[in-house]
Parts: C-alpha cells; sequence; structure tokens
C-alpha cells in the first residue's frame, strides 16, 4: 500500500533533480584568432576551471602562492583551481571522470595516467585534439615546437595529434635528479669508498648495520608503489633489467621475464634476511623514510636531490658532519656504464595541461596555456617576478636574495616553490639553467655521477591506439598485480625464487604477456616511424 | 485495499507519514536512485556518452571476470573472511553480553561496557594507522607475536598468513562492545521470575544460562544472524584497503577491493559495477535463504 505513495513521489523528485541540472551557460568572450596571440593580460569575466595536484604544502592553498597570484595577473583570466593532493590524485582523477563534470583545463599525466592514453581519451570524449587551437591560438608553444622537432615528435600521438600543452625539460639536471644516496661520514669513518658494484654496496650496508647500528641500512620511500625504491633502475638496474617494458636492440622485452629479474631478486632476498634492506621498504612513506634517515636508522636510500638538501639541514642542527653524497647506479662488474636509472625524456607526460572536451573556453584556455611558452612566460615561470625573485644580470637572469637567503628561513627549492613554478612539474619548460645551478653546491652532490644508459633502453613516450589501450589495460592490470605480488613474496622470503619461477613464467603468458608485448612492440615501431 | 481506504488511513495516520517522510526520501535518493546506475555493467560505459550513449555488450564483463585469472582467489578470500567474521566477530558480542549479564556490581557491568564499546567511536582511518604501528617490525604487538612465536620480527601486514587474524581480531575489539548493546537489551526482556523459579529448583548459575539466558535471546540472535547473512560478501573492505598490499593479495584481496583497484584505479567502470552487482546478487540470494531457513527452523524471520 505505502508503494503506490512512493511511485509519484520519486516522479516529482525525478523531475526536480533534472530540472536542477541544467545550468545557465555564459556567453563567450571570443578572443582573436589571427595567430599571433592576444596581449597579455587577456580582459575577460570568464572564469576558467582548472584540475591539478598540489605540489607544495607550504600554503594552504593555490591562491596565496606569489606565483599564482602574479601568474593570474599577468595572463587577466580569473582561474579557480581544483587542488589534489598527489596520494589521493588517482581515485580524484578516476572520479571526476565517472562523473563527465570535468574542469576546463586538466593538468595530469594523460600518456600512463589513464588506461588507452590520449588518443582514448580524445575518442571518448575527455580531452580535445589541440592542433587546430594549437595553431590559432597559442603561437608561443607553435614556434617552440617548430624549433625543436625532437621533442615535437615526443608530445604528439602516432596519429600526430597533440593532447595537452606539455612539461618540457631542457635537458641536464632537469631530466636526471633522483638516484642513490649514502652517508658519506660514515663511509670516511668507517674507511671505505662510495660503492659502485653490487658487492661493494652489499660490503657497505653490512657495515652500516654492524658498526654504525643502522636498524635498516637501505631504507626506501613507497609513497606511490610498494616497489618504488626499484622503479627508477637502482640496484635492479644492475642485472641487466628493470621491472617494466624496455627495449634492447630494437626489440621492446618485458624485464620480469629475462634471468635477471631472478637474480635482482634472490639479491635482495638475500640482503632482507641479512637486515640490510629496511625490513619495511614496501611499506614505507616519505615521513618513514625521512625519520629512517634523520634518526641514523639508515645510511644509504633512493632520492632525489631536493630531499638531500632538506636532511642535510635537518641533520646539521645535532651532527653538523653528517652530509651525503651521491653515489653511481649500481653494477654488477666494476668499470660497466649502469644500464638503468632514473632520467627522464626530455617530454615524459607528467603533469600536462589538456583542454577538456566540455569545456565551453577552449580557445581561451589555450590561450591561458600558452603562455607560458614565450619568452616572457619562461621567466615567470623559472625565475618568478623581476625585481622580487630575480633580477637581470648582463642579460641574464640571477635569483635574488629572496630564494637564496629566504627571510623567512626557507630553503632554496622551498622558496623556488613559492616564488616560482620551477622545481615542480607542470606546463612551461624548465630552465637547464637553473636547476643546473641548484645542483652546484658541491662535489658529493654531482648530478652526473648518476649517469646511466637509461635513455638507450627504456621507452620513450610510445601511445597505444584507442582500440588496442582496453584490452592493453586489462591485461597489464593483472599483470602488473601478479609481478608485484610475486616480487614482493619472493624479496620477503614469503616464497622462495625456486617455487614462484617455476610458475612464474606459464602464469604471465596466460595472462597475456605476449598479446602485451606484441602492443608494445608496435607502439615503439609507429613511434620510430613519427 | 482500494482507494478509498488509502485515503482514509493516510488521513488517519497523516503525523505518521510525514515521519516517515525523511527516511523515504533517504531511501529513494541515495539507496534506489543510484540503482540505475548498475546498468553500466552491461555496457562499454564512457561518461561523456552517458549511459544512453554508451554501447552494449550484454553479459561479456561478467564473463570476462569470472573467467578471470584471480576470480577464484576473490572468491574464496571473501567467503573465507566473511566466515571468519561470521564465527568469532558474530558471537563475540553474545559471550560478551552473556558475561556482562552474570557480573554482580552494576559498577563493574558498566564499566566494562562502557571500555568494550568505546573502540567503536575511533574513525577507521585512526584505527588502520593504530594497526599498522601496532604491527609494523617494532611495533608492541609485533614484538609480543614474535616472542610468542620466535618469528623473525617481520611486519605482520606483509605475511600473508597472519591478515585474516588481524582483520578479524580487530574488527572484534572494535565492534564487540558496541553489538554487545542490542543483545543485552534483549536480555532485560527476560522475566526475573524464571530465573527465580530456576533457582529454586536448584539449577546452577551455568545452567541458568543455558537453559534461559540462550534461549531468551535467541530471537534476536536469528534475526542479527540473518542480517549478517545478507553481507557475507560484503566484507569491511574500507579497512582491507587502508592495511593490504600486494604481499599479501593472496589472502586479502577481496572482490568489493577488487571492484575498487579496478572502477577507480584502473577507470574500467563497467567491468568494475559487473564484479559488483554479481557481489550483490550473491548477497541477496543469501539473504533470501538465511531468512527462509530460519523460518522453516523456528517460525522466525525477517518478513
Amino acid at each position: 500500500m505505502k508503494k503506490t505513495f512512493v511511485l509519484p513521489f520519486v516522479m516529482a523528485l525525478l523531475f526536480l533533480i533534472t530540472a536542477c541540472s541544467g545550468r545557465g551557460e555564459a556567453p563567450e568572450a571570443v578572443q582573436s584568432g589571427n595567430g599571433s596571440g592576444p596581449d597579455y593580460p587577456i580582459q575577460t569575466d570568464t572564469e576558467l576551471t582548472y584540475w591539478l595536484l598540489t605540489q607544495t604544502t607550504l600554503k594552504p592553498s593555490i591562491k596565496d602562492i606569489p606565483f599564482y597570484q602574479e601568474w593570474q595577473k599577468r595572463i587577466g583570466v580569473p582561474v579557480r583551481f581544483s587542488e589534489i593532493s598527489s596520494a589521493q590524485a588517482k581515485e580524484a582523477f578516476s572520479v571526476m571522470l565517472s562523473s563527465g563534470e570535468l574542469t576546463d583545463i586538466i593538468e595530469y599525466n594523460w600518456l600512463t595516467g589513464l588506461p588507452g592514453g590520449p588518443e582514448k581519451a580524445i575518442k571518448d570524449g575527455y580531452i580535445l585534439r589541440l592542433n587546430d587551437l594549437i595553431d590559432q591560438y597559442a603561437p608561443n608553444l607553435k614556434k617552440y615546437l617548430q624549433e625543436h622537432p625532437d621533442i615535437d615528435k615526443l608530445v604528439k600521438t602516432d596519429n600526430g595529434d597533440y593532447y595537452a600543452f606539455p612539461f618540457l625539460k631542457e635537458g641536464g639536471m632537469t631530466t636526471q635528479w633522483a638516484g642513490p644516496v649514502l652517508r658519506k661520514d660514515w663511509l670516511q669513518e668507517l674507511n671505505l669508498d662510495v660503492p659502485a658494484t653490487i658487492e661493494e654496496w652489499h660490503k657497505v650496508l653490512t657495515a652500516f648495520k654492524e658498526q654504525k647500528g643502522a636498524r635498516a641500512p637501505l631504507t626506501f620511500n613507497s609513497q606511490s608503489s610498494a616497489l618504488q625504491g626499484f622503479l627508477d633502475g637502482a640496484f635492479i638496474g644492475a642485472f641487466g633489467v628493470i621491472r617494466d617494458f624496455y627495449v634492447e636492440d630494437g626489440k621492446v622485452k618485458y624485464g620480469p621475464l629475462q634471468p635477471g629479474y631472478r637474480q635482482f631478486l634472490e639479491t635482495m632476498n638475500a640482503w632482507y634476511k641479512e637486515g640490510l634492506l629496511d625490513q619495511s621498504f614496501s611499506q614505507n612513506d616519505r615521513k618513514t623514510q625521512d625519520a629512517n634517515i634523520m634518526t641514523g636508522a639508515s645510511g644509504a636510500t633512493f632520492s632525489s636531490g631536493a630531499n638531500i638538501d632538506k636532511w642535510e639541514t635537518a641533520l646539521a642542527a645535532g651532527n653538523p658532519q653528517a652530509v651525503f653524497v651521491f653515489a653511481p647506479y649500481p653494477v654488477l662488474n666494476k668499470g660497466e656504464t649502469p644500464k638503468f636509472g632514473q632520467e627522464a625524456w626530455l617530454y615524459g607526460a607528467e603533469a600536462s595541461a589538456a583542454v577538456s572536451a566540455t569545456s565551453k573556453h577552449p580557445e581561451l584556455a589555450v590561450q591561458v596555456l600558452d603562455y607560458a611558452y614565450g619568452e616572457e612566460g619562461y621567466l615567470l615561470f623559472n625565475y618568478g617576478t623581476e625585481g622580487q625573485s630575480y633580477i637581470m644580470k648582463d642579460g641574464k637572469p640571477e635569483v635574488t636574495g629572496l630564494i637564496t637567503q629566504n627571510p623567512d628561513n626557507l630553503s632554496y627549492l622551498e622558496a623556488l616553490t613559492l616564488y616560482t613554478h620551477t622545481v615542480n612539474p607542470g606546463p612551461y619548460v624548465e630552465s637547464k639553467e637553473l636547476i643546473g645551478k641548484l645542483a652546484l653546491t658541491n662535489e658529493d652532490h654531482n648530478y652526473d655521477r648518476w649517469k646511466t644508459d637509461n635513455l638507450k633502453h627504456v621507452l620513450p613516450p610510445v601511445s597505444i591506439t584507442a582500440e588496442e589501450s582496453g584490452e592493453y589495460a586489462r591485461i597489464m592490470a593483472d599483470i602488473n598485480t601478479l609481478v608485484d605480488e610475486t616480487t614482493l613474496k619472493i624479496i620477503l622470503g614469503t616464497v622462495s625464487a625456486d617455487d614462484a619461477y617455476r610458475r612464474f613464467a606459464d602464469q604471465l603468458e596466460q595472462l597475456g604477456i605476449g598479446r602485451a608485448l606484441e602492443i608494445q612492440q608496435a607502439a615503439y615501431e609507429r613511434f620510430l616511424s613519427r | 485495499m482500494n482507494r478509498r481506504s488509502i485515503a482514509r488511513d493516510f488521513k488517519r495516520n497523516k503525523w505518521l507519514y510525514v515521519l516517515a517522510l525523511p527516511v523515504v526520501i533517504y531511501y529513494v535518493l541515495f539507496q534506489y536512485l543510484p540503482m540505475y546506475g548498475a546498468v553500466i555493467a552491461f555496457q562499454n560505459y564512457t561518461p561523456m556518452k552517458g549511459i544512453w550513449g554508451s554501447e552494449w555488450i550484454g553479459l561479456e564483463h561478467f564473463r570476462s571476470f569470472f573467467n578471470s585469472y584471480y576470480f577464484w582467489r576473490l572468491l574464496g578470500n571473501t567467503v573465507l573472511l566473511s566466515l571468519y567474521s561470521l564465527l568469532f566477530e558474530f558471537t563475540a558480542p553474545i559471550v560478551l553480553a552473556l558475561l556482562i549479564h552474570e557480573v554482580r556490581s552494576r559498577y563493574i557491568k558498566s564499566f566494562v561496557q562502557t571500555v568494550s564499546f568505546m573502540p567503536y567511536f575511533i574513525s577507521l582511518i585512526v584505527v588502520s594507522s593504530l594497526i599498522k604501528d601496532l604491527t609494523h617490525s617494532g611495533g608492541i604487538v609485533n614484538l609480543a607475536y614474535t616472542w610468542l612465536t620466535g618469528g623473525d620480527g617481520q611486519d605482520m601486514l606483509q605475511q600473508p598468513g597472519l591478515f585474516r587474524g588481524i582483520y578479524v581480531l580487530s574488527e572484534i575489539w572494535q565492534r564487540m562492545g558496541w553489538e554487545s548493546i542490542i543483545y543485552a537489551a534483549a536480555l532485560t526482556t527476560i522475566p526475573r521470575e524464571q530465573y527465580e523459579a530456576a533457582r529454586i529448583d536448584g539449577a546452577s548459575r551455568l545452567r541458568q544460562m543455558i537453559s534461559i539466558t540462550l534461549p531468551g535471546l535467541l530471537p534476536t540472535i536469528m534475526v542479527m544472524g540473518i542480517l549478517r547473512m545478507g553481507r557475507l560478501l560484503e566484507v569491511g573492505y574500507e579497512k582491507i584497503l587502508l592495511l593490504y598490499n600486494p604481499v599479501i593479495y593472496g589472502t586479502a584481496d577481496v572482490v568489493s577491493t577488487f571492484v575498487y583497484r579496478k572502477g577507480l584505479l584502473d577507470n574500467d567502470w563497467s567491468f568494475s559495477s559487473a564484479i559488483g552487482l554479481f557481489n550483490s546478487a550473491i548477497n541477496l540470494l543469501l539473504l533470501l535463504s538465511a531468512n527462509a531457513l530460519s523460518r522453516k527452523i523456528n517460525q522466525n524471520s525477517l518478513w
């Protein structure tokens, strides 16, 4: 009986809901599209929405960061930000896509962040193919890409689609920023050299454990993945593999299927058993890593140069001798060049800004984004505001005391994140010179020590076709689960490598690794012929 | 019933209807309306095309889940974890209520009750980080465990064999006191005279518990049990999500966490809802059969 009452009620509600969701549409303020670009600041009241990952914790919101305030002033377009912390990025991104309510501009890794990649994102109607818009409204980016054909090849798909305003790097330390590091003072005290081979590392870590009382001599930050510490090729690269696809002699290979991977697992298992590897290495977040380093529980880790700056400053208070030295990526035999390491392509797709297909103001969005790629924008994004965070000296920008000796006691890097966009990824071109200066604090922190043959072997930003993407994504989701699980189980000694490997190849086969390799190989070949 | 009598009923009980209104609105808005979204399980759903524009593919996603490499493991883990919960987590509050019932001192009684239901109010996030800290390689629970079993002090959440135990124990710790309240309430309805009569007949306290308290509690236990059956495959996945990691997928990965990973991390919404729908269908089936069974056994059922 009650049901008869519910039905009309539901109808009324449904009506209400649908009636409310038809939003009023603002009239478009169209800018001139003559190819020469607008004059900044653009005069408009149209507000754009912008979704991005927040990199800084120094201020409560992007609105409070001087760099963004200045940027807003220069472009003249009001922007409303949706800031997402990187820990929630994946869920938040997925929720936004599935809701269908997209912001005008979305800053994300469109190449690997979304199964299927950019071509599928365009085909499914999330983001716009930008080719025409760039031709008409983004003269700065267009010019940059024309002048750098090697980069132009990286930022588009095989179909020649531009899908985002890219985060570009000029090379040098903008592409290479992380590697193995150790406590230099401990090495000196124990009369040891900076280790270069896996064997030497074993010796050093054992000494750290036995003579320095380190509870977890080698620690990692595994925030985004349980195997994060190894993903950039540290330690695993010594065995000639990575936990991913890579290229050798024009052939795409899958690391976990290679014999080197098993060797790597057995070595790490031995280290784990001997207590050289952090017993919770797969669980640590950044705070645990910080704590391990600061309390002397660990003497070695894998880290970006930026962290080391932070740790040395913090340690200096109680122990001025505590300093770090960059160690080369380990190899098996002395004198070899490490095959893998952290070195990014000039374009790696992270934090690149796409324009959503539902945006009512795509032209304006493109104009806003294009600003960073011009001369003025380049200076603003890398050096900040003239007279405030940098001055021109002999025609070259130079950062001021506000950055180098910050009155609020911010470190060099922290100050940079407040007054410039550099250090953090985003849609602009990162200055090699500025970052280079940053790094040259002393010989121990020489980024050249982290040189590897990485770029000869890791895959460039290839793109998978929209047709293959669903199949590929599902195959790899299952495979990734299996590989992570098996890898961790062997390292932790839950199963023996013999037992696990007896079935591993078969399981991978069953899950379709053959097909995934085929897809990757084809994508790689398409990339080469771009 | 005809239209007139409905109108009359409405007139007579109009304030009751008004009272029920918020609840009805809640159910319509948050429980029934979202259900139409389940149709995407039969589609290759893309949000930009919406539900009516996406391509229909029938049972493809279900087939692909049943044939999936992880299907049996997921189902096994889910069922096992639920059975453990049913066995221990469901019985623990009953035992606690019975024990509290036997306590004479009113002060001890209320003290035990307060202390035992306090953990229920701690947020899941906090509980999870507590568990993580305590079972960490240097954590106090881990130290105790290592001391007892002579293990190597490995992080307990990295050992697949321990996950179910940790999960169930922590659930008991958190919910036992809270859930015992309903039994405690049921116990107050048992007439005092029965105990007095039993005592005069010379029944021991244990005898009284078995012959008076337990039967008095049985209807409540049955109803709670039936309700619980309906959630058999719906283990507390939020907690698992916060606790698990790839090393212990072997025992910790359940259908709901798989749904989460597929849907929210891999953006495979359709596949994910197919699995979710399957999960709910099984739950419904279990609820119906538990109810039917209970009606057969002791004429006591939800409807």
